[in-house]
């Protein structure tokens, strides 16, 4: 049954992909876009059929069978008037051959946005846009599309997707749960220190030095037990808690003296990279730490 | 009776007449753009947007009670249905609560500004200057929002000469790669050789702070106490990319974080990133990885495999892993964090004519952290993580359309049940509404208690030739279910924004 209805689906979505136009093969009949199309509310405008007709009689070139884009398709799609818009409101100018020609090409040299370009592309960008950054120039602009969302913006909370924010509606009620099993990484636009516990300890959500808290799960058993939780998601951690909280017990120093080094912990290695680490929990003359 | 609350305000150490003139900078700007014509051939160009929010919150402090009023016995013990901590011979038990007296509200402005300024007489030579305005008003004030005490910070601000072959910018810049956004005040050469799509870059400076367009040493980070660096990093790395084959593409990047001495470094990090889109581009594949040398450890990877017939029909399979990598100048990489490992499939479908569907399902396991968890009084959370998504869209029309999402997570950490639902109205070719409603319920380890959370709000955007402005209001009913510590969500959210540019770019129309 799922195998059917797959098979079924693939042809449906194959079978709505048949509809492309050869721009290349025209190449010599039309020397510029708007000659055909043009960019409307309801998304970009096509020529009708009949156009074609006026060479593809069967006598002067073959009969074809072209009906234009379908509608779904044109509804679901890239909304052009939309992206026109938002690129003019983003100080840029945008002409059909910004995207769709590349560069140095003839003008019927027609390129697409890629598929994946899909509605969830902003959270799957990561890998094609690193390794393709010159590519993503080509339409995007870097300047204003990357500092839009990395550089630390502070409207978390963006009404509707569409508002130019990163992250939906409602993000800032429900970002706990993606925060802690990291969906995204949080640290790349926001720095924890500065944006994540300012605005905890505020809310009185993180603490100001205080190790009797009984916010987390209400258990005062929690302090004993949160090592296997840390270690899953200190990030989560560190949004709450500044380093010296920790420290209070975790200190070779001071305190209850409880080691924190786990799995794969190189002391070694550390040190020799940054001794200054060691030395806020260890003594200098610590054999542990001395070369 | 309380015992605690919120801290002294900051704020009110402040001077009002700053942040009233950082607001008036921002109206005047907006006037400015109101009123200005369009200004054809000129060699700059400049984008302004301004934003206020306003926002509530019940703020999450501590109260206490008489012994004598609770029930129960050991440390944990019932004031009513509220759960309390006591402490033998102690006359009062704590509890965390949220109420109207706790309630707070602050309306931070933003003005974000962008100028590009070129046409010198020089081919290439541009000049780019990125800023951000804040300020915060409200009985939070400057407290409760990030940063909003601090008024002024340059996101980006170079000169760039940018020719065929070659590229150099000097001034505030940033790399964006597999190992994150990181900035620099520094400088950057690039080559690049076009017909190979070979790109080569060399960048270096004083390196800013991960996601904070600031100097270690500032007073930004002052909260940091004795774990502040009392100097300024070091940052120089390599990158390099290469696109052999239409489709292929492939990148890695080495990036070093040093200190005066260049033997201690805070980090030094390796990233690769390769992808193959297919000519028809209905098949992607990519993987990525980063490598962090100061510690041995991999940090995040991932590995997709996708296959689209459309832009609505498509299928995603997918791979995955994280481990956070924190810079030596913290005491985090000490503690030894433990990565996950995930698989996750997605799928788009249009079963219907005007349906537009995709779901969604992951699955994260963590790994052993050796943590002691079989002995009292320590204990043992789960280490995996179901998440499932299912998001679809109604068009029935190209003027309205409703769009509705649900969200189940559950594993540790947290679980979430959410669901969201919102319909679009295109008045006029410029004037959109909105309206939507949603609920979710949060619980479980380490979170704000279960409870269910209810959301209505109205959202517009109205586009003028030379702007854009959009506002929105959003109401939360926080309905209680247990006694964890109550964290009252119920408030008012509002946004107002505008947006607009000035310039334009010779040779072309506006």
């Amino acid at each position: 049954m799922v195998a059917v209805l797959a098979t079924a689906m693939a042809a449906w979505g194959w079978s709505m992909s048949q509809d492309k136009f050869d721009h290349q093969k025209h190449a010599s009949l039309f020397q510029s876009c708007d000659g055909c199309h043009a960019v409307e509310p309801e998304g970009v405008t096509f020529p009708q059929p009949s156009l074609c007709q006026g060479c593809h009689n069967g006598q002067i070139a073959r009969l074809v069978d072209w009906r234009g884009p379908s509608r779904v398709a044109n509804k679901f799609g890239f909304n052009h008037s939309e992206a026109i818009a938002a690129k003019r409101d983003m100080g840029e100018d945008v002409s059909c051959a910004d995207c769709h020609l590349a560069p140095g090409r003839g003008a019927m040299d027609v390129r697409r946005a890629p598929a994946s370009h899909t509605p969830f592309f902003a959270d799957e960008h990561r890998t094609l846009a690193a390794a393709s950054t010159a590519e993503c120039e080509t339409c995007h602009n870097r300047d204003q599309r990357c500092l839009g969302c990395h550089q630390g913006a502070e409207n978390l909370d963006v009404p509707g997707r569409e508002q130019a924010g990163y992250h939906p509606a409602n993000f800032l009620a429900l970002h706990s749960a993606a925060a802690w099993n990291r969906e995204v990484e949080c640290s790349s636009c926001h720095n924890p220190e500065t944006y994540c516990r300012s605005c905890h300890v505020t809310a009185g959500r993180g603490t100001e030095g205080r190790t009797n808290t009984g916010y987390h799960n209400e258990d005062p058993r929690f302090q004993f037990g949160h090592g296997q939780a840390a270690r899953q998601a200190l990030e989560s951690c560190a949004s709450c808690h500044a380093q010296q909280d920790c420290l209070a017990c975790h200190s070779a120093k001071y305190g209850r003296m409880v080691n924190p080094h786990g799995p794969d912990f190189d002391a070694s290695k550390l040190r020799d990279k940054n001794v200054t680490l060691c030395r806020y929990c260890h003594f200098p003359n610590d054999p542990r730490i001395e070369r | 009776m309380r015992v605690s609350g919120l801290s002294p305000t900051r704020g009110q150490a402040r001077l009002l007449g700053w942040r009233t003139g950082v607001a008036c900078l921002g109206l005047a700007a907006i006037w400015g753009g109101w009123g200005t014509p369009d200004l054809h051939g000129q060699q700059w160009r400049a984008r302004v947007a301004t934003r206020i929010q306003y926002v509530e919150a019940r703020t999450l402090v501590l109260d206490s009670v008489a012994v004598e009023q609770v029930t129960g016995s050991g440390p944990q013990r019932r004031y009513g249905d509220i759960l309390v901590t006591c402490t033998t011979g102690e006359d009062f038990c704590y509890f965390y609560s949220s109420d109207s007296d706790s309630k707070i509200s602050t309306a931070p402005a933003f003005v974000d500004a962008d100028l590009n300024v070129f046409g010198f007489g020089v081919e290439g030579l541009r000049f780019y200057a990125s800023g951000r305005f804040r300020s915060a008003f409200g009985s939070g004030g400057e407290q409760f929002w990030p940063r909003t005490d601090e008024d002024f910070e340059l996101l980006a601000g170079y000169a760039e000469l940018n020719r065929r072959m070659f590229r150099v910018r000097l001034g505030r810049d940033y790399q964006v790669s597999g190992l994150g956004f990181y900035g620099y005040d520094g400088g950057s050469l690039l080559f690049r050789y076009r017909p190979a799509r070979l790109e080569a870059e060399a960048y270096g400076g004083w390196g800013l702070e991960r996601g904070l367009p600031v100097r270690l040493t500032s007073d930004a980070l002052g909260s940091l106490g004795e774990f502040q660096p009392q100097e300024d990093n070091y940052l120089f790395g390599f990158r390099g990319s290469f696109g052999p084959y239409k489709g292929v593409s492939a990148a890695a990047i080495y990036q070093r974080e040093i200190l005066t001495d260049p033997k201690v470094i805070s980090s030094e990090r390796l990233g690769f990133e390769a992808s193959y889109r297919s000519r028809d581009s209905r098949w992607l594949v990519e993987g990525s990885a980063d490598y962090d040398l100061a510690t041995g450890w991999w940090g995040k990877g991932n590995a997709k495999l996708g296959w689209w017939a459309s832009r609505l029909f498509y299928v995603e399979g997918r791979l995955f892993r994280y481990r956070p990598i924190f810079s030596l100048q913290t005491i985090w990489v000490a503690f030894s964090p433990v990565s996950y490992w995930g698989w996750g499939v997605a799928t788009g479908l249009g079963p219907y004519k005007d349906v537009q569907v995709r779901l969604e399902l992951d699955r994260r396991d963590y790994g052993d952290t050796e943590a002691d968890t079989d002995v009292e009084p320590f204990f043992a959370t789960t280490d995996r993580v179901w998440r499932g998504r299912a998001w679809a869209r109604w068009q029935p029309r190209v003027k309205w359309g409703l769009e509705g999402s649900y969200w189940l997570e559950w594993g540790v950490g947290s679980a979430v049940s959410a669901g969201n639902l919102k319909f679009n109205y295109l008045l006029t070719p410029d004037l959109s509404l909105g309206a939507r409603v949603g609920a979710f319920d949060q619980s479980w380890e380490f979170r704000i208690g279960d409870s269910m959370i209810w959301n209505v709000g109205v959202d517009a955007r109205w586009r003028t030739r030379i702007a854009t402005v959009w506002g929105a209001l959003d109401g939360y009913r926080h309905d209680r279910k247990d006694d964890a510590a109550f964290d009252d969500w119920t408030q008012l959210r509002a946004v107002l924004g505008i947006s607009y540019y000035l310039g334009s770019e010779p040779g072309r129309t506006p």
